[in-house]
């Protein structure tokens, strides 16, 4: 049992102390603070003010899913579905997978250089058919067609 | 109550959750739903998904055994009562006594929550516990026979400590008519595998100190490769592929920031067998039991002869407390 807990406790401090950023999501997940000093006496519910967590420091232990004997088979399914996830849809395409981030971001602003690319040619496009219409306004204007013979 | 206090359960959307490609990191929601269980834990034959106990009288006095430190109250003449209850039931077979767990009965009987956390905890443990998909344990059922053969098995070490004989009293018990293995062995496909995880669990973690023999796990490992015509434990081929596996892999990417930053979202969870669960959406469950020190409400489990088999000896578990009784 103390093993179960210990891992659980650990799991907890790998997601959320590793840095500051994890700390606050840790935060926002629990709805209390985190802190790294064990207040002995709170139980559960609303006597809870903070949730004790020590920050997490890599270690052979701890750093090694191998020790992990409970959860060591989760975290190893996490990982590699967080290494082979690939976009499945249009709209997925736009959520930054965990492998080849730089591919995801070179993607990005090609899509966005693409992007604008289209939408300049859609102007130039636009502007060539005003510029034609004004063309042939002006020479309309130049050459007025007889309206009384 | 807590959980309203918590983002996971906020009711009100930020109005950035509803633009199409921003996604609030952690969920709304609590995930407290046994029902939407991982579909990896579920059973093929849906039928097996049940709970066998006893009376609940007998539920409530054999989980007060199970787990000493809950506030199961027994009046006086425990022991005698428990006994002669007991033996009563050794007479009868147990497809008498035997009902499955309904969904009210859950709500009505506190021991069967503790039987279904038991089952899910297994769940979660099966790579050490059992012998593939476990589905049914019956704990009450199988303790009773177990508790009842580890003295015989006692004896048969003292008597001449040859384990030839100890698989044939093991096989002779565990397939007598009043066991639970030949009562329930057409509907329980998994009570042969189930009854060979439990009695090893107990020879790994208790047997050196009641059967002296019995010291290494190597020597557990082929009794019950023998008795039971299967390998209980993860083989050395599993192990070897799972040391492969989590070398190649980085658990420093296993951080919540760095996870909410791509298309997994996390969702708390009251249920224990569902942490770091990774569902077929992307959504991670991470269980937190609302205490201060998380798993703390794990205590409970403290003292009990499955779920803590390195606690302290000197604690009347249900195990020594049975060889001190002497069924």
């Amino acid at each position: 049992m103390n093993q179960f807990q210990k891992e659980l406790r650990l799991t907890h401090e790998i997601l959320f102390t590793r840095s500051l950023s994890s700390r606050k999501l840790g935060e926002r997940f629990y709805g209390r603070s985190i802190s790294s000093e064990c207040n002995y006496g709170s139980y559960l519910f609303d006597n809870v003010n903070s949730v004790y967590l020590r920050p997490h420091v890599f270690d052979q232990t701890s750093s090694n899913v191998s020790n992990f004997r409970f959860f060591g088979p989760r975290i190893i399914y996490i990982l590699q579905s967080m290494e082979d996830w690939r976009p499945r849809t249009f709209r997925e395409v736009f959520i930054p997978g965990y492998a080849d981030r730089r591919d995801w971001w070179v993607a990005m602003f090609a899509l966005f250089f693409g992007f604008i690319t289209v939408v300049g040619l859609g102007l130039s496009a636009y502007q060539a058919y005003l510029a034609q219409k004004q063309v042939a306004l002006a020479f309309e204007a130049l050459n007025p067609s007889p309206t009384h013979v | 109550m807590q959980s309203s206090r918590t983002l996971a359960s906020r009711s009100a959307k930020s109005w950035s959750s509803m633009l199409p490609l921003i996604r609030p990191p952690i969920s709304i929601e609590i995930d407290s739903r046994r029902e939407g269980r991982p579909t990896s834990l579920k059973p093929e034959n849906t039928e097996l998904l049940f709970f066998g106990f006893f009376d609940p009288r007998l539920v409530v006095e054999l989980l007060s055994q199970l787990y000493p430190s809950s506030s199961y109250f027994i009046t006086g003449g425990q022991g005698d009562n428990f006994k002669s209850m007991l033996c009563r039931l050794y007479r009868q077979r147990y497809g008498l006594c035997y009902y499955p767990a309904r969904a009210e009965w859950v709500d009505h009987i506190s021991g069967a929550c503790h039987l279904l956390l038991e089952h899910n905890l297994l769940e979660i443990c099966r790579r050490r516990y059992s012998g593939g998909d476990l589905m049914v344990f019956p704990i009450g059922a199988i303790a009773l026979d177990v508790i009842a053969l580890i003295p015989k098995m006692k004896a048969s070490m003292e008597s001449d400590g040859d384990f030839s004989r100890l698989e044939l009293t093991t096989k002779n018990y565990l397939f007598a008519p009043f066991s639970f293995l030949s009562t329930a062995e057409r509907g329980h496909s998994y009570a042969r595998s189930t009854t060979a995880s439990f009695i090893q669990t107990i020879l790994f973690t208790k047997g050196n100190h009641f059967i002296p023999p019995w010291d290494t796990e190597d020597k557990v490992e082929d009794f019950f490769h023998r008795a039971f015509g299967h390998h209980t434990q993860a083989g050395h081929t599993d192990s070897y592929r799972y040391d492969q596996e989590s070398s190649r892999l980085d658990i420093s990417n296993l951080d919540a920031s760095y996870i909410c930053s791509g298309p997994f979202r996390l969702m708390l969870t009251t249920c224990l067998e569902k942490h770091l669960y990774l569902d077929k959406d992307g959504i991670l469950y991470v269980f937190w039991d609302f205490t201060h020190e998380i798993g703390s409400s794990l205590d409970l489990y403290r003292g009990h002869f499955l779920w803590d088999p390195s606690g302290d000896l000197s604690e009347c578990t249900l195990f020594e407390m049975f060889l001190i009784l002497e069924l």
